[in-house]
Parts: structure tokens; C-alpha cells; sequence
């Protein structure tokens, strides 16, 4: 079902940027919970596409995710864009009303994502990644990132990348 | 530190004032700030350009916002469509 879901997305896509060319550049969808090696694989070399948009989360599992691996590591990969875009928090019931699941439940989404990459020491590894945050207007904050070194445990992560 | 890799990451967010706007590039590096619009949209900024230019970025930090920064990340050539001061 992810596999042909994703095919179906990217083959509209492709086909938007094909009749438009001068409009559009395409970023695709990979099925990371199934098969996410190869799909970034077929997306980004096959179909020429210039990145990928994934989740903040895969099948309720966070990022990272070893497809970044595959993008920094593979020449023909290289240099292409992570898209991560939230699609809700996760646990939104006390955030249904008032538009609270956009306005306040994506961000801290997006910001959950970020810290994992940081902390979970994937940018370390990939000095190439080259990664775009939806929603992501919290942890660029001030106050964020100086409250990583107020808490024991997040400082001690921090001094070591 | 996790303080230094903003820097790295590109945010795509919605301002609302110049005065935010100003503030997001202050403390970012410049060249993580892009600008897109979605249409249809309910996010109502009628002149996305001046409100840009209203901000008085300097030149590099404007051009980045513009598209500079999107032509980086999807490796085209981003035009503009009028010349920054």
C-alpha cells in the first residue's frame, strides 16, 4: 500500500513538472515506514526529482531515520533535500479545538523532530544533510536553546557534538 | 551545542510583521530563511515582495529570502522578480 501510494503521488508530481517546467521543481514522497532505502533511491535518481518530504515521524517512531544515511552517503544522492513536514502531533487530543493542532501542536511536532536530529546526533554524521523544518518556528527560539543547558541530562548530550 | 545548528537547518515558517521578520534573520544565519507563498492561502499578506522589502533586510539577506535560499536548497536558479535595494 505505501509503495503504490508513494508511486502514484510521485508519478502525478512528475507529471505536473513535466507540463509545467518552468513553474514547478518536484520534491517527492518516499514510503519510508515500508521500503524507505529504495524509495528515496527511485525518487530522487530515477524520477529527478531535487528531494524528498518526509515526516516528522515514521509509523509513530521518531526520526532519524536511515534513509538519511542513503542520502549522504551515495554520490548520485548527495545534495539532495529533506522536506520534514508534520502532520499533527501525535497526541492532539487536548489540542482539537481552536485550531490548536496547526498552530501550536505542528510546531511542537516539527520542534520534537529537530531535537532528534540534533541531539540523536545526525547532522554530526551527515555534515552534507541538507534539511528544511515546516512549522518550525520554535526551536529556533532563544529561549529553547538556552534551556537545553539549564537541564542536566540534555547539557551533557549537548558538550559531546 | 545545540545552540549553533539552526544555523544548518533551513525553518520554513509564517511571520506576520516586519518586526518578526527582522528578528527571525537576527538570530539565524542568513542563509537559512526562505519565503514561499501558498496559494490559495489564507495567510493574508497582499504584497509578499514589499512586505519583505518594508523590513529593510540589507541586500543579502533580502535576495536570500526571496527565493536565493529555495534556488539553493532545490539547486535552480531562483529569479527575481525585481531588483532589490
Amino acid at each position: 500500500m505505501g509503495i503504490a501510494t508513494a508511486r502514484a503521488i510521485n508519478n502525478n508530481i512528475a507529471s505536473l513538472t513535466a507540463a509545467y517546467p518552468d513553474r514547478f521543481v518536484s520534491m517527492g514522497t518516499v514510503p519510508l515506514q515500508v521500503n524507505g532505502r529504495r524509495g528515496i533511491g527511485l525518487v530522487v535518481k530515477e524520477l529527478g526529482f531535487h528531494g524528498v518530504e518526509i515526516n516528522t515521524n515514521v509509523a509513530a517512531r521518531i526520526c532519524p531515520h536511515p534513509a538519511y544515511d542513503l542520502c549522504s552517503r551515495r554520490r548520485s544522492l548527495s545534495g539532495s533535500s529533506f522536506l520534514i513536514h508534520p502532520i499533527g502531533f501525535t497526541d492532539a487530543k487536548r489540542l482539537i479545538n481552536h485550531y490548536f493542532n496547526n498552530v501550536m501542536g505542528n510546531p511542537l511536532e516539527s520542534t520534537i523532530a529537530v531535537s532528534h536530529l540534533i541531539f540523536g546526533g545526525v547532522l554530526d554524521a551527515h555534515p552534507g544533510l541538507k534539511v528544511v523544518i515546516a512549522h518550525g518556528w520554535v526551536y529556533p527560539c532563544p529561549p529553547m536553546r538556552g534551556l537545553w543547558l539549564m537541564r542536566p541530562q540534555p547539557a551533557q548530550t549537548a558538550a559531546s557534538i | 551545542m545545540p545552540s549553533r545548528y539552526p544555523q544548518r537547518l533551513h525553518f520554513d515558517t509564517i511571520v506576520f510583521s516586519t518586526e518578526q521578520l527582522k528578528i527571525w534573520c537576527a538570530n539565524m544565519a542568513r542563509i537559512i530563511c526562505c519565503w514561499a507563498r501558498t496559494i490559495p492561502t489564507t495567510s493574508v499578506i497582499g504584497d509578499p515582495i514589499g512586505f519583505i522589502e518594508s523590513a529593510k533586510l540589507d541586500s543579502v539577506e533580502a535576495r536570500a529570502v526571496m527565493g536565493e535560499n529555495a534556488g539553493r536548497l532545490l539547486k535552480i536558479e531562483a529569479p527575481l522578480n525585481r531588483p532589490v535595494r
